[in-house]
């Protein structure tokens, strides 16, 4: 029963008056999550917030190469990305914070992908579940989609995902996988209890707002908070690989360099790996600072200077790659000594922002390696 | 919930920062529902023009009414006015008729059933603040026990302690316990006749209490309780809060057993003496069992509301406890207690001492006040009666205030209690709150002021009972008519500045 249920129950007629007056009077309703503490004067730049919250696990789910994990927390306020970013409040009707993690099962790698979903309950679509989750962007999970639901009480929910195709350019072990859509379903017990258990941290005041980043949290280790009885559904696929990008050291090529532009760590590799085509190829890794978690969904444009003049200025493609992991990329022909590369942002990240990323990743510089 | 609980709202919740889940993070609403971690922060906009004018009206309406009202028998009429509620049913008399033998006076049968009602009510209250404290959620906003604390016992019952009636003797569940056990002890310690145990509750303690301590442990209480309030995670630590609810309890008991649940209630019980001083502003007094209709605060002006200096130093602290947790939420006050931790003093400490010191300074101005007000007179009244006849007008000041800090809060999260309240261990996730709108400010203004006002008629007309002389009455006034027209200053500078967390203790 809530507060709705009693208000409108005939007991309360009393209440309901009240109720009544007092919106008239201009008192509105409003979540007690609406202003949870945010940092004074955030830079322009990635910092850390003033709070970290846990999140449980209601199940996941695999269909085809595809797999899908669904957790939860406590409503959340967030920003849509534009210029300094739109907040979007926690409405007072929001019931929980619904998280959802695609990957692909073969690699191993987190997937941008399209995605529509709809929550059902004893076979009903719920209302008020907006169809396409938000692509986001938090500094405990990395990459993820997720929205502010509003459920209509607690009890059992089925949530059905359709995920794919898979936009970005597939090389690698991914050529040929991923370009069809696949329906994805968790079924979860909505406890608002499960959700008052999650721990919700306040950062000691004298750390919030610096330039740095909390940690992504330890994938294996959230066995524990998932949600009493919930079937994980398949357990072979087990919890979702990391958002982090496979380091730039390591990639198979020449790291040109890493330069920062609106606080995104952008590298760029050449590489001669014959399967992106063409003589060589241009390799651009746009990464958060501090902890490597790769930005999706973002316009960039590569121009390459040689003796004074242009070579090459071409957009670059998004590519996922079983070894690059996601970037951005064209083929090109061989650097030599001298050359300038340099890498435009025409439009930044175009995902939503938790507290700690949503100042940074907008006013980006061009920056240029020049090849030694 | 802030959050919080005006974390402290203020739940604060706060619900409070980010409280919510752990605190509230609804911070406040009013500054002091900040100060607890259970509201949200706000500002209300108050020209300084206004603040000045609102001083300015206080001391005009003083003023007139010291030049205007000198009618003895004006000031006895409006004072000693009185309706009995005779609620006792003709049935009820018929009883007492046919019962004319019986030596004790059978209490009307609605209040007895009304007292028991009472009672449970209040041992399921406080039964509900230990086991959801204990078993419920962490964030404030949602749990039942906080709301219950700091929305009803803290800003509700003394609402109507001093609107309506003192429901507290009704109601507390310390003092419920107390006579139980005490009753349990003494039928174990001897038999005696039913009539004779109801006689000899009052003074059944193992020992007599030390008259010379008078009221002196309520003010430490309460202080106690206002620092520990401020110091302590209770918005956001549920399991603390059921704790401190069992110390109380404890508190309460182990001294009844002791000195009798009579004497300390009465004397030690920081809660029963803030409610009982609260109540003698109501319209509606009890007395011997009997309801009483009276003009509101009318009875201030009675030499009985305050009797001793314990008693004055607990109605200064009064006045002075809403003013710190005003102070402390303000840039000033954060100010004041970064530079006192920036100097070494940890930060409870450092809360203490502005605690302490600020009531230090309430009491020696009051002191100083009572001085001039002899002398300015002039009379060979004793100082201390002076301030014994003088200090209960100041309650119309503390409920004016409380007021002012507590009513939007309680407003704000009426919703979210209800939801705990229907739902006590699953609460929603996302408790709702109402957001204030803007003339909620203006109105906290008015009702800082109706205090006031009705503080400075009290004294008035306490002033006419205390002294002969019609020029005396009113000369004795001006010293703490200026005390009253700079506190008013402060309270409404400390209401119209934007409230912040207090630092080092939020969340």
């Amino acid at each position: 029963m809530d507060r709705r249920e009693i208000l409108r129950g005939t007991a309360a007629a009393c209440t309901l008056g009240v109720a009544g007056c007092l919106e008239r009077l201009g008192f509105e309703e409003e979540s007690a999550w609406a202003n949870p503490p945010l940092v004074e004067d955030r830079p322009d730049a990635v910092y850390r917030p003033a709070s970290a919250e846990e999140m449980g696990v209601y199940g996941t789910a695999s269909e085809g190469d595809y797999a899908l994990e669904l957790s939860y927390t406590f409503p959340h306020r967030f920003w849509i990305p534009g210029q300094g970013g739109s907040r979007v409040e926690v409405d007072a009707d929001d019931s929980v914070h619904l998280m959802l993690t695609v990957w692909d099962t073969e690699t191993e790698t987190i997937l941008p992908v399209d995605m529509t979903l709809e929550i059902r309950r004893d076979g009903e679509r719920i209302d008020g579940v907006g169809s396409s989750p938000w692509p986001m962007l938090s500094q405990r999970m990395g990459f993820h989609y997720g929205d502010n639901v509003r459920l209509p009480g607690e009890g059992e929910y089925t949530l059905r995902a359709r995920v794919g195709p898979v936009d970005a350019v597939r090389t690698g072990d991914f050529e040929g996988r991923l370009d069809e859509a696949a329906t994805l379903e968790v079924a979860f017990a909505f406890d608002r209890s499960d959700v008052h258990d999650l721990e919700f941290a306040l950062v000691d005041e004298d750390r919030r707002g610096e330039r740095d980043a909390l940690p992504l949290m330890d994938r294996d280790d959230h066995e524990d908070s998932t949600a009493d009885g919930q079937d994980r559904g398949d357990h072979d696929i087990g919890p979702p690989p990391t958002a982090r990008g496979p380091a730039v050291d390591d990639l198979p090529g020449d790291l040109l360099g890493t330069e920062r532009s609106a606080d995104a760590a952008i590298s760029a590799v050449e590489t001669r790996l014959e399967r992106f085509g063409g003589d060589s190829y241009l390799a651009v890794l746009p990464r958060t600072p501090y902890n490597d978690v790769v930005l999706p969904f973002t316009s960039l444009t590569a121009t390459i200077e040689r003796d004074g003049s242009m070579v090459l200025e071409e957009p670059l493609s998004e590519v996922l790659d079983h070894e690059f992991g996601h970037h951005y990329g064209i083929a090109i022909d061989p650097l030599e000594a001298g050359d300038e590369v340099t890498v435009a942002v025409d439009a930044p990240p175009q995902v939503s922002r938790h507290d700690g990323y949503e100042t940074a990743f907008f006013e980006f510089e061009d920056v240029t390696f020049t090849i030694g | 919930m802030s959050s919080p609980i005006a974390r402290r709202s203020a739940f604060a919740v706060s619900v409070g920062a980010t409280v919510i889940a752990v605190a509230v993070a609804i911070d406040t609403v009013a500054a002091s529902n900040v100060a607890a971690g259970l509201g949200d922060e706000r500002a209300i906009t108050v020209p300084t023009w206004l603040t000045l004018l609102t001083g300015a009206g206080a001391v005009g309406a003083s003023a007139l009414l010291a030049a205007l009202v000198t009618d003895r028998r004006v000031i006895d009429a409006l004072h000693d006015w009185e309706l009995s509620l005779a609620l006792e049913s003709a049935r009820s008399q018929r009883d007492s008729d046919a019962e004319q033998s019986t030596a004790v006076p059978t209490p009307p049968r609605w209040l007895v059933v009304g007292s028991a009602v009472g009672s449970v009510l209040g041992l399921l209250a406080l039964g509900a603040v230990v086991f959801v404290g204990l078993e419920g959620p962490t964030m404030g906003t949602a749990n039942f026990a906080v709301l219950l604390s700091f929305v009803g016992l803290r800003a509700v019952l003394p609402t109507i302690a001093f609107l309506l009636v003192d429901p507290w003797p009704t109601v507390d569940p310390f003092r419920t316990l107390a006579n139980g056990v005490s009753a349990l002890l003494e039928r174990v310690r001897g038999s005696r006749s039913p009539t004779e145990r109801r006689r000899t509750l009052s003074t059944a303690g193992l020992f007599a209490y030390p008259s010379r301590l008078r009221s002196w442990p309520a003010v430490i209480g309460l202080a106690a309780l206002v620092w520990l309030e401020l110091v302590l995670p209770v918005t956001t630590n549920p399991q603390l809060l059921a704790a401190l609810a069992l110390g109380y309890a404890g508190y309460v008991l182990v001294g009844s057993v002791l000195f009798s649940p009579a004497a300390w209630i009465r004397h030690a019980d920081p809660l029963s003496t803030l409610f009982r001083l609260y109540g003698a502003v109501a319209p509606i007094q009890r007395r011997d069992g009997a309801f009483r209709l009276v003009v509101p605060g009318s009875r201030l002006r009675n030499g009985d509301v305050v009797t001793d200096a314990s008693e004055i130093a607990f109605v200064v602290l009064l006045v002075w406890e809403l003013t710190f947790n005003g102070f402390v939420v303000t840039p000033p006050g954060a100010h004041t207690i970064e530079a006192l931790v920036g100097s070494g003093l940890p930060a409870p400490a450092a809360y203490l001492l502005v605690l302490a010191g600020g009531y230090a300074l309430a009491l020696g101005l009051y002191a100083l006040a009572t001085r001039a007000s002899r002398r300015l007179a002039p009379t060979y009244l004793a100082e201390r009666l002076l301030a014994r006849r003088f200090a209960p007008p100041l309650l119309a000041i503390a409920a004016g205030y409380h007021l002012a800090h507590y009513v939007g809060f309680a407003i704000s999260l009426a919703p979210a209690t209800l939801d705990a309240a229907a739902n006590p261990l699953s609460p929603p996730v996302n408790p709702t709150t109402l957001a204030l709108p803007g003339w909620m400010g203006t109105l906290e203004i008015v009702m800082l002021l109706a205090g006031h006002l009705l503080a400075i008629w009290a004294a008035h007309a306490v002033a006419y009972d205390v002294f002969p002389g019609r020029l005396q009455a009113v000369r004795s006034q001006y010293p703490f008519l200026a005390l009253m027209v700079v506190y008013t200053a402060v309270s409404l500078w400390l209401l119209t500045m934007p409230t912040t967390q207090p630092p080092y203790v939020a969340g």
